[in-house]
């Protein structure tokens, strides 16, 4: 499925200036033209949405578009990126900048293909034998699945800039993108990928991902040994004579961090604001991503936000999510994530017959009439706020042929007790997303907005 | 039977519980899978060195909660002719469907292949093919789902009922 008309279809001869003031509501003051794009003179999208603010060395820029040069082709959607500087760990000047990585609070730690980094000689992250579990010495490698896909590449250790800020001798993965991977994909790492080995800007629409979300490793106690008993293998130990590579435990200290953690002082957690959009969307949207939650001047929680604490408790069907209700649905398994490029969801009452789903039953809805419910989030310790969302028809979304949405909404299948709310949720919000174990009050993973 | 709880995803001062897990890597292929029977159960905790807590239910319905070290959750659902007729799971990292969906895992690759690719990072997978339904979801820390054999579904028992 094509879910998107490619930008490049949009009729550019009705390019109309607006000339509209924008001041920014985030007292910036930034004032600014926007140009509108016409397919037709009823059907027209923002050029550009900006959230000027906040602004500061703690911050960087979040842009929207179209991914990076060479995935043009994609038909990328509602995926915001950042730039991040890869360095040889202790040096200023052996680096490498790299755009479009992938912003997601959905994951943690830095992983960017291999390639884009090749000239720095990233130092390795060394394995110990250890002969109780039959893990060879070697040098650390990792198969880091999500629910479609996963990434395999060797660990390494890097200084890492983002915006103002210095990640010291972070650990991370570069994600093997060599036409034949060295060290080997293992095939219980091309069991867990399914079919779909993100090893490329095609199949990444990115040139890496920035995982910010709300603990500091990658895996944890999971990972702590090398039985991964009931799921795939995270970390491997793959032998300098090209033995292959076995399952390992690596120590937290070796596990891929979150790279907010290693910042000296903005590292408890983020903050991540967009702009707001017009219904048809925008060609292009540009936000900013904030580091540390309390730490500076832009990065106060605001006393009207509402603090929503994820699930703690490991053994719960629910931890590290939050619960939705949208009217008489319940989505117990609810999170926040940059990560998806939509509101997804189940609802049986809204029509998914799409002609960007290719179907009946698609992955998109397309309501007749843009749906605006109220939503009721609950945490973990009974705190209740709610919040308005809108889905619009995803077919008039992608004829008017726009980039970033703020009302895109598709299925997460029938009675699936999950509602992720996607980069859409975003648009027009700032979002605090704590990270837990770092120094903030209240310690733990929540949200704010 | 009280398993250990830990906070799976901080990783620090974890380690002793999860050490107990070590050298599982050599034991037997047998694993209780959809479609699997109730002894391929007993197999799964013995071989996960898991706690089990079983519970039954109306419909002759059994639910099997084997239970890691690191909180992560696999449910087995076994119906009165004693064959699992559905798996639940909430785990830390991606669980292993190979082990879980037995012979239907590649069922459930063939669908997920055959489902055309769409922009960012995706945190939901269904499938519906044939006699199998898997709903995959979540993210790294936090993976859930279920799937179930339409055919060995007991009478009066609804999908939603699986979790």
């Amino acid at each position: 499925m094509r879910f998107a008309e490619p930008r490049a279809r949009c009729v550019r001869a009705l390019v109309v200036t607006a000339a509209a003031a924008l001041v920014s509501s985030c007292g910036g003051g930034s004032t600014s033209t926007t140009t509108v794009i016409c397919k037709d003179p009823n059907v027209c999208v923002t050029q550009e949405a900006l959230q000027a603010t906040p602004t500061g060395s703690n911050t960087t820029e979040i842009i929207v578009d179209s991914g990076p040069s060479d995935a043009f082709a994609l038909g990328v959607t509602n995926v915001p990126y950042v730039s991040v500087t890869v360095c040889s760990p202790g040096s200023a000047s052996n680096c490498t900048t790299i755009d479009h990585v992938l912003l997601d609070t959905g994951s943690y730690g830095l992983r960017v293909l291999k390639s884009k980094v090749a000239a720095l000689a990233l130092p390795p992250i060394g394995v110990a034998a250890d002969a109780a579990s039959g893990t060879p010495a070697g040098n650390a490698a990792e198969c880091y699945a999500f629910v479609l896909g996963a990434a395999w590449g060797p660990l390494a250790v890097a200084d890492v800039r983002i915006g103002g800020e210095l990640a010291p001798n972070l650990n991370l993965q570069l994600i093997d993108d060599s036409a034949a991977p060295t060290p080997a994909v293992p095939q219980n790492c091309q069991s867990a990928a399914q079919g779909t080995l993100l090893n490329s800007v095609a199949s990444l629409q990115a040139n890496g991902i920035l995982g910010i979300g709300m603990v500091g490793v990658d895996c944890g106690v999971t990972c702590l040994t090398n039985s991964y008993a009931g799921s795939y293998v995270v970390y491997y130990s793959c032998p300098m004579q090209g033995a292959a590579c076995l399952p390992a435990g690596l120590p937290a200290a070796s596990q891929v961090q979150n790279p907010v953690t290693r910042f000296a002082v903005n590292n408890n957690g983020t903050l991540i604001a967009m702009p707001a959009l017009p219904e048809l969307g925008a060609m292009v949207a540009k936000g900013r991503l904030v580091f540390g939650i309390g730490t500076q001047s832009n990065n106060q929680l605001p006393p009207a936000a509402t603090m929503y604490q994820v699930n703690t408790d490991p053994a719960s069907a629910d931890y590290l999510f939050v619960a939705m209700q949208v009217g008489a649905q319940s989505y117990p398994q609810s999170f926040i994530d940059t990560g998806s490029n939509a509101l997804f969801f189940d609802d049986a009452s809204l029509s998914r017959v799409c002609n960007a789903s290719g179907g009946t039953q698609g992955r998109w809805y397309c309501p007749a009439s843009t749906w605006r419910p109220t939503a009721t989030l609950t945490d973990a310790a009974g705190t209740q706020g709610s919040f308005a969302f809108a889905v619009a028809n995803a077919d008039t979304l992608f004829n008017a042929g726009a980039t970033a949405f703020a009302d895109l909404g598709g299925s997460a299948g029938q009675s699936t007790q999950t509602f992720a709310l996607g980069l859409p949720f975003f648009y027009g919000r700032k979002v605090f997303i704590s990270i837990w174990g770092q120094a903030l009050s209240p310690n733990g993973p929540w949200y704010a907005f | 039977m009280k398993c250990t709880l830990l906070p799976s995803a901080i990783g620090a001062g974890s380690a002793r519980g999860a050490a107990a897990l070590a050298l599982m890597m050599a034991l037997g292929p047998a694993w209780a899978f959809l479609g699997g029977d109730l002894s391929s159960v007993q197999t799964d905790q013995t071989r996960m060195r898991a706690s089990r807590v079983t519970t039954s239910a109306a419909q002759a319905v059994s639910v099997h909660d084997i239970r890691l070290a690191d909180g992560s959750s696999i449910r087995q659902f076994v119906n009165a002719q004693g064959i699992v007729y559905a798996v639940a799971w909430s785990t830390r990292m991606k669980p292993d469907f190979a082990q879980m969906l037995g012979r239907h895992a590649a069922e459930f690759d063939a669908g997920v292949a055959a489902k055309p690719r769409a922009p960012g990072l995706q945190r939901g997978a269904i499938v519906d093919r044939g006699d199998l339904v898997v709903h995959s979801a979540g993210r790294p820390g936090a993976f859930v789902g279920k799937a179930w054999l339409k055919s060995q579904l007991p009478a009066g028992v609804s999908a939603d009922a699986i979790r």
